[in-house]
């Protein structure tokens, strides 16, 4: 017995002893990760990030892999994993930016390797890894025919590439390549002599199906791609509409498995589908115009998805193919706000032990995707976003109690009698409300969310957002969550300026009762005249709804002058240079201010700026007067950026002091405007023309020259510098270039800045730097009163967001060192980047396509607002926050020694006074 | 009454220093024991000298007078050993020789109330005049310094923004 016991014991000692190994281990690793987590205490604290993909262009279900997942390829030429149930990004790649990584083709998922071809001239094969989204293989194809590219169709079959080129009438051309190595396989070339230039020509694998002539004598013609002998197959209009079909016709392919072709006709009434194969079948059955096809095989059997969208319902019918036999138990109908006109872009009905269950991959006319599984929307992604064209950023309205007291004392007249009524009226509503919530009455009606109110900083404010889908979005800065989403339909942006809709806001919302107004300027998508919409950016609500103007725009103005409501009203330039006012309720209070406003154009096409007048504006009409003209761009160069101060920028310092207590006075002209032409300069060497414009006289301030240098520019103005990035192609180096007005030593003068009087043109100081890296955007931040120093944000291109002091381009950072200037740091040709000036630290942002800087409430605190592919906002204090106090204040310190000095004094005061009294005994 | 009776009874070399009557006041009491009439004789003999004391009160007060313009060279070497640098010592200095005369100058009319003469005016005036040496001599220093808002740059952030006249924007054509 006793051994037992014994060994019984030893055993449970031991147990423990492991135990205790086990937690200290537990331990260990727990400290390892804290030690990793060092100076993370603030992360996604102050900031946000959100991934996106962009606008769907193929997607697959990957079955194959033990991870369900969505693979995706998009218009913003990223390749990307969704996870099936919460649609996050497993991972994501990015390709080379615009023409170079265009993604053509996409495929292979089935076979468990996925292989993407993107670009142009060479196109670039890719094979990635489904689980990682690393590269496993890529190789480039040098392609034959350059100006053909966009005629090549790419076929991704069983580990093979086709690459298929359609030769105008001789025949189709199909080589093949081993898609994980780059050999060439084979190249065959099928005899169609019937491909012309018009004809229209769909890959439906392993047939190429041509349209050819629009009449009711057109006719379908299939090729098949791998099988040489073949003779092209021929259907005509008639065997598949049967007589009566009117052109134009149209051909799509199908997507999905099978070789299928739809044709529609009558206008795109109507259309109808052929299965290809070698004997081709067409269904008999009229399917509506408007309906988005899709075909799924389940049990081997296909089945023939149709989606149509009506007043906010989509629905989706399958029927089998061949039979046209309906199955309702596949057929859904869903009706959901993120969905708008969607079409299937991918669809996989795997048998379960339930039965079938499908799920559908949606994409919506506004670029948002929705996976659908048995009529049930299980997530949503706003791909909109990862295309932003305007952004502003709102402070919110003010909390319902606070626009009570505001309500109070906002009345005009101040009688005694009434305003204490109004206080009694007020406290009693105050105490009722209470009462209310105390006895969880109903709750309280409030037309706002209730986190949604200005704090006292002013740092949570309300990001309005454009998207170049048309849609607009409302986001708070807090998290990050959207708030409102608006669809405007029937709008595009203004093509000139690629695709940019403008976005003006009338009206703030420190105007309580009037509502905050935001009004978009675009173009209408049949028309192309221009568009006005105005809506509340807190809330999402149309205000006016859609304006039509019906006439085009050619530049338009935020007048800076408010109405009697606090609306700032819109100067509409239209194409015959007639002014405008939106609302025409502004007219007057435009009218009387037209005296002194101007309105310049540049014309990109012929270099020409024009600068007009509107001091011939009687009261009732505003008229336009051109009062100077400049053409800019003689030979080879183009106006590429026309660059402003942004209009709400205040300049508290008015000069700089210099080593001898001198001031040399700023020139701040604030009608300035930095113009960049690019182009081949006289001995076909890259240059670059940056001019320094007065927009009012039309007066040439400044202008300079750069040889052997070419864009990317990026241009940043403000106060009285400027600051612009361009690529060095001598030195092949990205350089910062700055510059900087001065009036000179005296202030010519001192009270009022009118361009039309300048006597003398400014000192201008320059210097160039060289940036280690390369810049995406650039954007300068703005406070409040302008106070606070002025850094420069910059968006690098391996995704890290810099926070560049200004005082590091100063161009009077001295060459000299033994002169020294208050602040200014000796000349180094190179701008070093600390990593702890990254501001995003290691959540990296792509692609960048802008920055948006909007003052807080705190002067100190600039608020950041980042887009392209991802969106992050987070807030930069670039002169550190002097004006409040640091999070880890200890307040309880200071109150326990306050009160310990106060306690401390009062004691000393007794007991002075009474040694004071014993003293006068003795 | 029993102090009355007390008072009838008293005995010759009793002393009552708790009552004095009016009567009592007038009568002599004899000298204390080594009082010496002589001595008090001679204090005297010294107030007569009157008009000689007069004239010390005015050297006095002229001392008084002077007293700011004789802290002149000790000021001077003070603020020459403090040098030009600005770090808390020389700033206190400096702070003491601005406050000191400024102070002395409120204080005037308190310094001179014990004065008085002929001279008072002209005494009054010198040490104003003492006191304002001293000044000069510390704003000297404060502008040695740099401490004087005397540059363009030291009312710079006074400067008002230029008001705008014209207004403009545009940009790129739309269409």
């Amino acid at each position: 017995m006793a051994p037992f016991v014994r060994s019984f014991r030893g055993n449970i000692h031991r147990f423990l002893i492991d135990v205790q190994i086990l937690q200290y281990l537990i331990i260990l690793v727990g400290l390892f990760n804290l030690s990793l987590c060092l100076y993370e205490d603030q992360v996604g604290k102050f900031d946000w990030k959100q991934n996106y993909v962009g606008k769907i262009k193929f997607a697959s279900f990957d079955t194959v892999s033990a991870a369900k997942k969505i693979i995706v390829a998009t218009e913003e030429n990223v390749i990307a994993a969704l996870n099936l149930k919460s649609g996050q990004i497993l991972w994501r790649r990015v390709l080379e930016k615009g023409y170079a990584g265009q993604i053509r083709a996409l495929g292979g998922v089935t076979d468990g390797d996925l292989v993407s071809v993107s670009g142009g001239v060479p196109a670039i094969v890719r094979a990635w890894d489904l689980a990682t989204g690393h590269i496993l293989h890529e190789w480039p194809i040098a392609e034959q025919n350059h100006d053909r590219i966009k005629d090549v169709k790419w076929h991704i079959k069983d580990g093979t590439l086709h690459h298929i080129l359609p030769i105008y009438n001789s025949a189709v051309e199909v080589t093949s390549y081993d898609s994980k190595t780059g050999d060439k396989l084979k190249t065959r070339r099928v005899s169609a002599p019937f491909i012309t230039q018009e004809t229209e020509c769909v890959l439906v694998a392993p047939y190429l199906a041509c349209l050819k002539g629009d009449s009711s004598l057109a006719v379908l013609l299939l090729v098949h791609l791998f099988d040489t002998h073949s003779q092209p197959q021929s259907v005509t209009i008639n065997t598949i509409f049967g007589a009566g079909a009117q052109g134009p016709y149209h051909l799509e392919s199908v997507l999905g498995e099978e070789p299928i072709v739809s044709i529609s006709a009558d206008n795109n009434q109507r259309k109808r589908i052929l299965l290809v194969g070698e004997v081709p079948v067409p269904i008999q059955r009229d399917i509506v115009g408007d309906a988005t096809l899709y075909v799924v095989s389940v049990d081997n059997e296909n089945i023939l998805l149709e989606t149509t969208y009506k007043n906010g319902v989509t629905e989706i019918v399958a029927s089998e193919l061949l039979t046209s036999k309906s199955m309702p138990n596949i057929s859904t109908s869903v009706t959901h706000n993120s969905l708008l006109s969607p079409t299937i872009i991918a669809s996989v009905c795997p048998r379960q032990t339930k039965g079938v269950t499908c799920r559908h991959l949606l994409a919506s006319e506004d670029h948002s995707v929705a996976l659908l599984q048995h009529n049930k929307l299980i997530w949503a992604r706003e791909e909109a976003l990862a295309n932003v064209v305007a952004v502003e950023i709102i402070e919110l309205p003010m909390s319902d109690r606070d626009q009570e007291i505001e309500t109070e004392f906002d009345q005009k007249e101040r009688d005694v009698l009434s305003m204490m009524f109004r206080r009694v009226g007020s406290q009693l509503k105050q105490a009722k409300t209470f009462l209310q919530s105390m006895l969880s009455f109903t709750p309280q009606q409030s037309n706002q969310r209730m986190d949604l109110v200005r704090d006292k900083f002013g740092l949570h404010k309300m990001i309005v957002l454009v998207t170049s889908a048309g849609k607009l979005y409302g986001i708070e800065t807090r998290k990050g969550e959207i708030i409102w989403q608006l669809r405007v339909r029937g709008i595009r942006g203004f093509s000139k300026r690629s695709d940019a809709i403008i976005l003006y806001v009338q009206r703030g919302s420190r105007h309580f009762p009037y509502p905050p107004q935001c009004a978009l300027l675009a173009e209408d998508k049949q028309t192309g005249e221009g568009i006005v919409y105005t809506f509340n950016p807190i809330t999402g609500q149309p205000l006016d709804g859609l304006v039509k103007l019906g006439y085009r725009i050619k530049q338009s103005m935020l007048l800076h002058v408010t109405t009697d409501d606090f609306l700032r009203g819109i100067l509409i330039f239209d194409i015959r240079d007639k002014v405008h006012v939106y609302p025409k309720s502004a007219t007057a209070i435009a009218a009387s201010i037209a005296k002194n406003t101007y309105i310049f154009t540049a014309d990109q096409t012929t270099g020409i700026l024009s600068g007009y007048s509107l001091s011939y504006s009687t009261s009732q009409e505003l008229i336009s007067h051109k009062v100077w003209e400049l053409l800019l761009s003689p030979k080879n160069q183009k106006i590429t950026h026309v660059v402003s101060k942004n209009p709400i920028e205040r300049v508290h310092s008015q000069g700089r002091v210099l080593s001898d207590r001198s001031v040399l006075y700023k020139y701040i002209n604030p009608n300035l405007v930095t113009i960049v032409t690019e182009g081949v300069g006289h001995t076909h060497k890259n240059t670059l023309n940056l001019y320094l414009l007065d927009a009012v006289s039309g007066a040439m301030i400044f202008s300079i020259m750069h040889k052997r240098v070419r864009g990317p520019v990026h241009v940043v103005h403000s106060e009285n510098w400027i600051v612009y990035s361009y690529f060095n192609e001598k030195s092949r180096r990205t350089e910062i270039a700055s510059l900087e007005l001065y009036e000179g030593k005296i202030q010519s003068n001192t009270t009022v800045f009118s361009s039309l009087a300048t006597t003398k043109l400014p000192i201008v100081e320059r210097q160039a730097f060289i940036f280690p890296a390369a810049i995406e955007s650039m954007r300068e931040t703005i406070t409040e009163k302008g106070i606070t120093s002025k850094h420069i944000i910059v968006a690098l291109a391996n995704g890290g967001i810099l926070e560049l002091p200004w005082m590091m381009v100063d161009p009077r950072r001295p060459i000299n060192p033994e002169v020294r200037e208050e602040g200014v740091i000796p000349y180094m040709p190179e701008i070093p980047i600390h990593m702890d000036a990254i501001i995003n630290y290691n959540q990296s942002v792509f692609r960048v396509s802008g920055i948006h800087t909007s003052p807080s409430g705190l002067e100190s605190t600039c608020l950041v607002f980042v887009h392209g592919l991802d969106l992050f906002y987070t807030r930069v204090a670039p002169s550190k926050t002097f004006d409040v106090l640091k999070e880890d204040f200890d307040y309880y310190l200071i109150v326990i020694v306050l009160a310990a000095l106060l306690i401390s004094s009062y004691i000393t005061k007794k007991l002075a006074s009474q040694k004071a009294q014993k003293q006068a005994w003795k | 009454m029993t102090a009355i009776k007390q008072n009838t009874k008293r005995s010759k070399w009793a002393l009552d220093f708790a009552h004095k009557n009016k009567q009592e006041k007038n009568v002599d009491i004899a000298s204390p024991p080594g009082y010496t009439p002589a001595v008090a004789l001679f204090h005297a003999v010294d107030s007569i000298r009157e008009s000689d004391s007069n004239h010390l009160i005015i050297k006095k007060s002229w001392d008084l007078a002077l007293g700011p313009l004789k802290q002149v060279p000790m000021n001077l070497f003070i603020m020459y050993m403090a040098g030009n640098s600005i770090s808390i010592f020389p700033i206190m200095m400096v702070g003491m020789l601005i406050i000191r005369p400024v102070k002395a100058l409120f204080t005037l009319q308190q310094t001179f109330k014990v004065i008085e003469g002929t001279h008072a005016f002209g005494q009054k005036f010198v040490y104003f005049l003492g006191q304002l040496v001293n000044i000069a001599l510390a704003l000297y220093k404060c502008q040695s310094m740099g401490l004087l808002p005397t540059h363009a740059s030291d009312w710079l952030a006074f400067v008002e923004p230029q008001a705008r006249l014209e207004y403009s924007s545009g940009g790129f054509i739309y269409v």
